[in-house]
């Protein structure tokens, strides 16, 4: 064995808590905002939707909504997405979901890797050698270079 | 040996490779290929005992088994 790396798809924020509460000025009296890792739009749309909330494009941001709560993706100059919740929810709740929305983006990100893994590798030459799904869910590639 | 990168990719995202049968400044150019054909930043790495193994000797001993007509 020569080298062993881990790595952090740059689809996820390296630094940051998910959850983190924060306070901005401008943001509405009823209205409080939480950290989040996320950083690529187009696949939080798709976890938003994965977990039955519509999605729309506000600008650089994403709008959705969680019950009768409003839910807008900002972001931010670390290039991850606050989450700025408007309205009627509890923090508790407010954790509980973004939990949920880290687990299915983080999804749909190893399923983003996979794909364009099997197709980049190919095109450098990489030859693929197997790939298994483990009982963690994990997939193993092995290439041979 | 035979040149192998094995890669995990786990349900929450991040990622683990291996990068087996190559040694030195080669070693380090896979690790940039990786990157880019991944979409991720390196954030821990170990180098082990191979990676240190003197290139020269490595060309010597391809070399020796090309003389000895094992290649």
């Amino acid at each position: 064995m020569s080298i062993e790396l881990a790595l952090i798809p740059i689809a996820i924020a390296i630094a940051g808590a998910v959850g983190n509460r924060k306070r901005v000025v401008q943001d509405p009296p009823n209205a409080f905002r939480m950290e989040t890792r996320i950083k690529d739009a187009r696949l939080l749309s798709r976890a938003l939707e994965t977990l039955g909330c519509q999605s729309v494009v506000l600008g650089e941001g994403i709008g959705s909504s969680y019950h009768q709560t409003q839910i807008v993706f900002e972001p931010t100059q670390s290039g991850a997405f606050d989450a700025i919740f408007i309205g009627d929810i509890g923090a508790e709740h407010a954790h509980a979901f973004l939990s949920d929305l880290h687990d299915e983006y983080a999804r749909q990100v190893q399923e983003y890797v996979y794909t364009n893994l099997v197709t980049r590798a190919r095109e450098r030459g990489l030859v693929l050698e197997n790939a298994e799904v483990q009982q963690d869910n994990s997939i193993v590639l092995t290439f041979s270079l | 040996m035979t040149r192998r990168v094995n890669i995990r990719i786990f349900p929450d995202g991040h990622i683990q490779a291996e990068i087996h049968g190559i040694k030195g400044k080669k070693c380090v150019e896979y690790i940039r290929i990786l990157e880019e054909i991944l979409e991720a930043e390196t954030v821990d790495s170990a180098y082990t005992a191979e990676f240190y193994e003197n290139e020269s000797i490595y060309v010597e001993d391809m070399q020796h088994i090309r003389q000895s007509g094992d290649c």
